[in-house]
């Protein structure tokens, strides 16, 4: 590809400190992903990949090594300005959905406009009515959380990580808790975003939701295979 | 308006006040109960001190007391100053601030009619005695400016005296023997009872001072003990004082602090005693307060429960892009709103039993607006001190661990 790349490890390495014993997780990880990729990281538990994942959301710091996001090193960030970056530029979608229980789904999708200065001034509902609509879920704004099914607040979720319009998807085991007949409609949901230009990047142990990425990136025992 | 990110919090913190009803309610008691004692106690005491100052004018809070001694270093001995000659007397009258002026001379000689026979305390003075002790006659008249200058041999009785002598019967026009000398009975005071103390203030007789002292073979200026006066309202009591003692150091020469006469008033005592009431309001405002500390440390207890109840949001909105500074203020406002709840309750209760409290002690309970604000803002501010510690230790959750909480 030509462009240059949206998210870049170079050198990635992280140590856990536990008491006396260093545990370290990554391995010398490098990895370029490239705006409107849709990437797969594919691994057993205990591989890495979530703190893979953490590091390529801002959650988390390499103990060594750069990660360069959209150009700029992410380790001289401060907590908030980390933060500015997972509220603007990276939707999160979680395997447990992660919804706030006593919100409603609009609510909900509305939250991360509620933390973000450029959209002080935004039409709130607006935004999240589109955000809700993209996903299909217009008729369901005033529920809430437990008066939905897995898919449908799967797709709440994925609504909020679109409202802002960030250009990286971040899915962590998006079907991780769903039948395969709703992982087969949220995985195509995925896809879509994928076609209408968002970096999509899922984390997995499934080889056949992985399959369906465009890119397949192995990871085990910390190192990027 | 309220900026919507301030609006939003507000109702995020009533939604989590709300879903918790009997907690929220049994959080905000102690700020309550601390609140509620504050309103009453300081509408009581200001009403008490009220009362007080309204007693303490009748008590005659214009009356001005001229002693002919000397207070010592220490104040608390005094030594026979300079007597006032009537020429003194006279300018200190003649003051535009002074309106009335009573000399006083006292002492205690046998009394008799028909078979009783009492020693008695008897008080020589004027005309203007009744004017500024405020006393009214029952039956009869009271003493005239002719008495005094004539020496006239009649006399006043007390309420007590008058029982004591007469009983039922009418004592105007009755002559009495005081210290064997026939005196003529013409009027009987109104009673007024004992004094805080315990001292019968109707039991005495009153003379004009020119009788008492022609009745003792005693010179009629040195025998005055005190002289009474009657400023022309209390605002000009402080100035009537300045030029009473102002007069007496010119025709004395007295230059510097060696004044042979002394000058006080009850306006010290007025000021001590609503002095007393303040510090016991300070005092009892104070007590009140340690049960809204208490409050406050409940509040920040609930807080820290909810803290750790609610980690994994924590962690979803962390992740979510929101910063330490959001997640501080989402915790402040709750706090903020759950005290600022029990601050409204606690006035309105204060406000409700102090009025029920004001009928049964029947002195008025006065809730003033400024002890309303101060509640208020009391109230909020100890919501948001306590606060601060759980909502800091929110904000500084790790989010990938906090995400996991379950």
């Amino acid at each position: 590809m030509s462009s240059s790349p949206s998210l870049e490890l170079s050198g990635i390495n992280k140590i856990y400190k536990m008491g006396q014993i260093d545990l370290q997780v990554l391995f010398d990880v490098n990895l370029h992903i490239y705006p409107g990729d849709f990437v797969s990281i594919i691994g057993p538990s205990g591989s890495g990949k979530t703190t893979l994942l953490n590091i390529l959301a801002c959650l988390d710091r390499p103990t060594s090594g750069v990660y360069n996001f959209f150009g700029e090193d992410v380790s001289s960030k401060t907590n908030d300005q980390m933060s500015e970056i997972r509220n603007l530029r990276i939707g999160f979608i979680f395997q447990s959905f992660n919804l706030i229980p006593r919100h409603t789904a609009l609510e909900n999708v509305i939250m991360p406009l509620h933390y973000s200065d450029r959209h002080k001034n935004s039409n709130f509902k607006k935004m999240g009515l589109e955000a809700l609509d993209l996903v299909g879920l217009s008729d369901r704004i005033g529920h809430y959380p437990n008066e939905l099914s897995g898919g449908q607040q799967q797709r709440v979720a994925i609504a909020r990580a679109l409202v802002t319009n960030p250009e990286i998807i971040l899915a962590d085991e998006p079907t991780g808790n769903l039948d395969s007949k709703t992982s087969d409609d949220i995985m195509s949901l995925l896809k879509n975003l994928n076609s209408d230009g968002k970096t999509v990047i899922t984390i997995t142990h499934d080889n056949e939701i992985a399959s369906q990425a465009a890119e397949i990136i192995k990871i085990k025992d910390g190192r990027v295979l | 308006m309220i900026p919507k990110y301030i609006l939003s919090n507000l109702v995020e913190a009533r939604i989590n006040l709300f879903r918790n009803k009997t907690r929220t309610l049994l959080t905000s008691l102690g700020i309550i109960i601390g609140i509620t004692s504050v309103i009453i106690l300081i509408a009581i005491t200001n009403g008490a001190k009220s009362v007080i100052e309204t007693q303490l004018t009748s008590l005659g809070a214009k009356t001005i007391m001229l002693k002919p001694f000397v207070r010592t270093g220490s104040g608390f001995s005094t030594a026979r100053g300079q007597d006032f000659n009537e020429k003194e007397l006279n300018l200190i009258k003649s003051l535009d601030s002074v309106s009335y002026l009573a000399p006083i001379v006292k002492d205690s000689k046998t009394v008799n009619y028909r078979s009783v026979s009492q020693i008695v305390a008897l008080v020589g003075s004027n005309s203007d005695f009744a004017d500024i002790n405020d006393w009214r006659n029952t039956s009869g008249s009271f003493i005239t400016p002719e008495d005094v200058q004539d020496g006239s041999k009649v006399c006043v009785l007390g309420a007590t005296n008058s029982k004591r002598f007469f009983g039922a019967e009418n004592p105007i026009g009755k002559r009495i023997r005081i210290n064997g000398i026939p005196h003529e009975v013409i009027g009987v005071l109104e009673p007024k009872g004992l004094t805080p103390g315990g001292r019968d203030q109707d039991d005495f007789i009153l003379l004009p001072y020119s009788s008492l002292n022609r009745l003792l073979f005693r010179p009629d200026m040195s025998s005055i003990v005190t002289v009474l006066m009657a400023a022309k309202s209390s605002d000009e009591l402080e100035y009537a004082k300045f030029s009473i003692k102002k007069i007496l150091r010119e025709t004395r020469n007295i230059n510097g602090n060696n004044d042979n006469f002394s000058i006080s008033s009850y306006e010290n005592v007025t000021k001590k005693i609503l002095n007393t009431t303040k510090i016991l309001r300070i005092l009892l405002t104070s007590i009140a307060s340690i049960s809204l500390i208490v409050g406050g440390i409940g509040i920040m207890n609930i807080m820290l429960v909810s803290v750790t109840e609610r980690t994994k949001e924590i962690g979803i909105r962390i992740t979510i892009g929101a910063k330490s500074r959001d997640i501080v203020f989402q915790f402040l406002c709750e706090s903020a709103l759950l005290s600022l709840t029990g601050g409204i309750v606690g006035v309105i209760l204060g406000f409700i039993i102090s009025q029920i409290a004001s009928t049964i002690i029947g002195w008025p309970a006065v809730v003033s607006a400024t002890s309303v604000l101060i509640a208020f803002f009391f109230s909020g501010g100890i919501g948001i001190f306590f606060g601060i510690y759980p909502a800091f230790k929110a904000s500084k959750l790790d989010p990938i661990k906090a995400i996991r909480n379950e």
